[in-house]
């Protein structure tokens, strides 16, 4: 890391001093064209390395969120490592906002930095960063003697400063990378949270087969994230465990004052788009065979005081593909065996004739 | 010659005509067996954890190898074999040229039953601690390498399903002997914890990439569709005019925002094209933005994913691309609409965005 100033490589300047030499002997044309050919190269590859012809924003952090606990009146500090992953130096310019909990995804949304963490954390204001280069930059979180128990939550920034349009028609396009905070300041925080609901996605009630995707809604009404943990139990119809799913596998928290909601897999999840024609299905069935009622249970601990939650949700997987291909088949067999009987009498009636006469 | 030295001489020639007897036929009667001690024992546990169920692989040499009708019984006092640990959760393996010191390579596996027969050895769970194989009419020569395995890892023939539980933590011994001739002990160890944690952190990252921080229109036209390009003058047919780049290694994914306005110039602005993803409609008011994602498990949030624009600056800062959870890099591609209509005011209209990346918590 080091501070930014500008001068002209060495090389460039011997390149120029050339060329204002070879001006003042009166060298020769091509002596002045070299020399003029080689000032506007390394003009060009300086504008080029220090990203005044047009830039791109390319950075890596890590961590990409910090955890972390302490008490009133104390300060923190850790580091952040920043990698410019592009050629050529850069500065970033750092800035704060705290978030909440946005929706019921785990996405954060940054409120601005009025108040709370956002204006607790510190470090430097800008960082030039070497081409390539990846460095650790210091920060610190100076609590306040007052600040109350609980959960807060920021962002610090790393972006790049957009520069000015100078035309018309022209979109200034700017890049900012953040690095979450979550931080509990220590005391006697309200624990209040619960299992919202459990169920499958769209309540569905009726599978052909896997996969089967569950979701369960974690309510938060404390003073401090929290991250629900537990498993899910999956029973078939003779209440035999057919699976057992974590219900937050990635440790994601629930922001005081929101809803999350948890998707669960049993099963390889479809993509998007992803559409199962009538056979493969059928093969898919006979190669993982789930059939009847089900029932899955959750069961989830949170918080200091391991407070539990839990539910059951019931649901069916008919296979009916496989069914039918199974019914076609014994429909066919039956039909050919009738048929062959059919045939056999009749044989064995001509023959009687036969005999007869 | 007195009687003395007659006497004398007679008892010396009967002692070594006696020797001599002895000399001669010693070599013609039948060995005795003596017991010996087996060499080169060993019991590999898979686990040596208390309480634990655990393969074993018993290796020895047998000096005096085993005769046929003979039985070889291992004896592991305070463990315990399930009852219905029989021949298929065992192996018997035999190499005769030496030892190489482990099971299978080189060995001849011994055919197993329940009970002897012929050649085919007996083998079965005499007790919850005992094991004995019984030899039909096979034998083993003099100086074999003799395996045994239990459990799991006894593959010939079935695949064996039962194990044998190891005690609590202490010191046991596997006692190898039946009426074979030779005999012989292996001490195991049993411990509280035979596993040893290794612990790495690998920080969480993430990875934000802008490949262009200017674009533009060029002039704009009531009579045309226009779209931003990478070199500012703009493009009557629809164009990538940047990528982003996102990943990370966060469990919980990433969010990207969108944040910024409409074109505007002084107090004039180009309407954005609101929060549904609209088809382009040159003579209209327009400016808004559509992303295609490649790459990685990132996806595109809605109203930006599909074929038409939207600039849904109402919800700013808008999510515009997620990742449910670690992902490797996805690249979006922007392209960026701007329509105007006939009255649209004269002057030189720009715009600032921000696109903001960050984990999710």
């Amino acid at each position: 890391m080091r501070m930014s100033s500008f001068s002209f490589p060495k090389r460039l300047r011997l390149a120029m001093g050339r060329l204002r030499r070879a001006d003042g002997r009166g060298a020769s044309k091509g002596k002045r064209y070299r020399a003029l050919f080689l000032t506007c190269l390394y003009t060009l590859t300086l504008l080029l390395a220090t990203g005044i012809a047009g830039t791109a924003y390319a950075l890596t952090v890590s961590p990409a969120k910090i955890e972390m606990t302490t008490d009133p009146g104390r300060t923190v500090w850790g580091e952040i490592e920043l990698f410019n992953e592009q050629e050529g130096t850069r500065t970033f310019y750092t800035s704060y906002e705290n978030f909440e909990s946005r929706g019921d995804s785990g996405a954060p949304y940054f409120t601005g930095a009025k108040s709370g963490l956002a204006t607790w954390v510190r470090t430097q204001s800008e960082v030039i960063i070497d081409s390539r280069e990846r460095i650790q930059v210091p920060y610190t979180i100076t609590i306040p003697a007052n600040a109350k128990p609980g959960g807060y939550f920021a962002a610090v920034f790393f972006g790049s400063q957009p520069a000015q349009s100078t035309g018309g028609g022209e979109v200034t396009i700017g890049g900012k990378i953040g690095v979450l905070v979550l931080l509990k300041v220590s005391g006697d925080v309200d624990e209040s949270a619960g299992l919202v609901d459990f169920g499958s996605l769209n309540n569905q009630r009726f599978f052909s087969t896997l996969p089967v995707v569950l979701e369960h809604g974690f309510n938060n009404t404390g003073g401090d994230r929290v991250v629900p943990r537990g498993e899910i139990k999956i029973k078939n119809t003779l209440q035999l465990t057919s699976a057992t799913l974590l219900a937050n596998e990635n440790e994601g928290s629930v922001l005081p004052n929101s809803t999350r909601r948890f998707e669960v897999v049993w099963g390889e999840k479809l993509d998007e788009n992803e559409k199962r024609g009538f056979f493969e299905t059928a093969l898919l069935q006979v190669k993982d065979f789930h059939f009847g009622w089900y029932s899955a249970h959750i069961e989830l601990t949170w918080g200091e005081s391991a407070q539990k939650a839990e539910a059951t949700y019931n649901f069916f997987i008919i296979p009916w593909q496989l069914f039918t291909i199974i019914l076609i088949v014994l429909g066919l067999v039956w039909f050919s065996f009738k048929v062959w009987i059919a045939r056999l009498k009749r044989t064995i009636l001509a023959e009687a004739i036969r005999n007869k006469q | 010659m007195p009687k003395t030295l007659s006497q004398f001489r007679f008892i010396t020639n009967c002692s070594l005509i006696v020797a001599l007897v002895f000399m001669l036929v010693g070599g013609v009667v039948p060995n005795t067996a003596y017991a010996a001690a087996l060499t080169d024992k060993s019991d590999t546990l898979s686990s040596l954890k208390d309480s634990t169920v655990s393969n074993h692989t018993i290796l020895f040499t047998t000096p005096t190898g085993v005769a046929a009708g003979e039985t070889i019984t291992l004896t592991l006092t305070s463990f315990s074999a399930t009852s219905t640990l029989d021949f298929e959760d065992l192996d018997l393996s035999i190499e005769a040229s030496g030892g190489d010191g482990v099971c299978d390579t080189g060995d001849t596996e011994k055919t197993l039953a329940a009970s002897a027969s012929g050649a085919t050895w007996g083998a079965e769970r005499t007790s919850a601690t005992v094991i004995t194989f019984t030899s039909g009419t096979d034998t083993i020569a003099a100086g074999a390498e003799v395996c045994v395995e239990v459990g799991t890892g006894a593959e010939e023939g079935a695949t064996g399903v039962e194990q044998i539980t190891n005690p609590t933590a202490g010191s046991y011994t596997l006692d190898i002997g039946g009426t074979m001739t030779d005999s012989g002990s292996v001490a195991i160890s049993i411990l509280s914890d035979d596993q040893v944690s290794v612990s790495a952190t690998v920080d969480e990252s993430l990875t934000f990439t802008i490949s262009d921080n200017s674009i533009g229109f060029g002039t704009l036209s009531a009579s045309d569709d226009f779209f931003a390009t990478g070199d500012t003058n703009g493009s009557a047919t629809e164009v990538e005019a940047h990528t982003l780049v996102v990943g990370t290694n966060a469990t919980n994914g990433y969010t990207m925002t969108l944040n910024g306005a409409t074109l505007t110039s002084g107090s004039d602005t180009i309407t954005a094209i609101g929060s549904s993803n609209t088809a382009s409609s040159a003579g209209t008011e327009q400016f808004g933005l559509r992303i295609d994602e490649s790459g990685g498990s990132g996806v595109v949030s809605a109203p930006y994913a599909d074929t038409g624009f939207a600039f849904d600056t109402a919800a700013f800062p808008d999510q515009v691309a997620s990742a449910a959870g670690a992902s490797a890099n996805t690249t979006y591609s922007v392209r960026y609409l701007a329509n105007i209509t006939p009255s649209t005011e004269a002057g030189a209209y720009t715009a600032t965005l921000t696109y903001v990346a960050t984990a999710n918590f």
